[in-house]
C-alpha cells in the first residue's frame, strides 16, 4: 500500500505537508522530508494532476517513430526533461491528417506543452497546438519566418548547398535524391539547396520518393 | 535508415559503393558508424537539437507570454566509406 501525505504528516508531527516550492520554514521542510524518506513516500504525480490540472507532462509528438533514429531522440528528450522535473508523453501522428484530433488528445492528457519532433510534419499541426494555448517547440522543423511557435533545427538550404558542393567537388555528375516519407514532397535538404546548385552545372539530378516509408517490400523479379 | 536500405540493395545488385555509386546519408544515427555500414553522412546534432528544444519549452512553461524563438544549429559531413574522397 502506497504511503500517503497524511501518514508523512503524522510521522513528522505536523498538521499537513506541502508541495514543492511552497513557503515553509527550513526546519519544517527538513522534518517533513526526513519523515517522507523514513516512510519511503514518493508523490503520485498523476493523482496530483487531478487537483492541480497540470500533469507536468510534455507531449512528444512525432510521425516518425518507425525510424530507429527516434530512439536516440527519445533518450535525449527524456533525459533533458527529467533533469528539470517534467515527464514525456509520447503521441504518434503517423497517418494522422486532422490537427484537431491530436489537439484534443493532448488536451485530454492535460499536457503542459508540446514538442513536435519531425522534419516532415503535415501542414497546420504546429499552429493548431499553439492556437490551443499550448507552448509548442518544433524540433527538426524548418526555421523560416516565425509561425508563432519555437523552432529548432538545422538550416536545410545551407545543408543542401553543402551536399551539392561536396558531390560536385568529388566529380559526381549524375546525382539522385531519395526521400523516405510517404508524402510526395521530399525534404528541402535535398531539393532546394542541392538542385539549385546542381542546375548551374551540366549535371543531371533526379528525385525519388519512397512512398511506402522506410520498409519497402522487395518486388519479385521475373 | 534509407541509406542502409540502399546499401543493402546495392550489394544485392552487385553495385560497388563507393566505386560504382557514391552514397551520402542524412542524420548520422548511431548505426551509420558501424563497421559494416560505414556510411558517409550529414551529421544532424540530435543531442543539441533536443536540448535546445527542451530549454524554450521549460521557459515557455514558466513565462507563457514569451515570444517564440528560432534556433538554427550547424550540421557537417562525416567522412566514412560510402562516398569517394576528393580527387588527388
Amino acid at each position: 500500500m502506497a504511503i500517503t501525505l497524511k501518514e508523512v504528516a503524522a510521522q513528522a508531527g505536523v498538521s499537513r505537508t506541502f508541495t514543492p516550492g511552497a513557503s515553509v520554514s527550513r526546519q519544517m521542510r527538513a522534518k517533513i522530508e526526513a519523515a517522507a524518506a523514513a516512510l519511503g513516500y514518493s508523490p503520485n504525480l498523476l493523482a496530483r494532476s487531478l487537483t492541480t490540472r497540470k500533469t507536468q507532462m510534455i507531449g512528444l509528438v512525432s510521425n516518425n517513430f518507425h525510424n530507429p533514429v527516434f530512439l536516440e531522440i527519445f533518450d535525449q528528450f527524456t533525459r533533458g526533461l527529467q533533469e528539470q522535473g517534467p515527464r514525456p508523453l509520447l503521441v504518434t501522428l503517423s497517418d494522422e491528417t486532422d490537427p484537431a484530433r491530436s489537439v484534443q488528445l493532448l488536451r485530454a492528457c492535460s499536457v503542459g506543452g508540446v514538442v513536435l519532433a519531425s522534419s516532415e510534419l503535415p501542414e497546420g499541426f504546429a499552429a493548431a497546438f499553439s492556437q490551443a494555448g499550448l507552448p509548442v517547440v518544433h524540433a527538426f522543423g524548418r526555421t523560416g519566418p516565425a509561425g508563432g511557435v519555437n523552432v529548432v533545427g538545422i538550416d536545410h538550404v545551407a545543408a543542401g548547398r553543402m551536399v551539392a558542393k561536396t558531390l560536385i567537388a568529388r566529380g559526381h555528375t549524375r546525382i539522385g535524391f531519395m526521400g523516405g516519407q510517404k508524402r510526395p514532397r521530399p525534404p528541402k535538404i535535398g531539393r532546394r539547396g542541392s538542385s539549385r546548385r546542381v542546375l548551374q552545372r551540366p549535371i543531371s539530378a533526379a528525385m525519388m520518393c519512397c512512398r511506402s516509408g522506410f520498409c519497402r517490400r522487395r518486388r519479385r523479379r521475373g | 535508415m534509407l541509406s542502409i536500405g540502399v546499401l543493402s540493395a546495392a550489394a544485392e545488385a552487385g553495385v560497388r559503393v563507393p566505386q560504382d555509386m557514391g552514397l551520402l546519408g542524412l542524420n548520422d544515427m548511431e548505426m551509420a558508424g558501424w563497421a559494416n555500414i560505414n556510411l558517409t553522412t550529414i551529421h544532424q546534432p540530435f543531442g543539441a537539437i533536443i536540448r535546445s528544444s527542451v530549454d524554450p519549452m521549460l521557459a515557455a512553461l514558466r513565462e507563457p507570454s514569451r515570444a517564440p524563438e528560432a534556433r538554427v544549429l550547424p550540421c557537417r559531413i562525416v567522412e566514412r566509406g560510402t562516398l569517394r574522397r576528393l580527387p588527388e
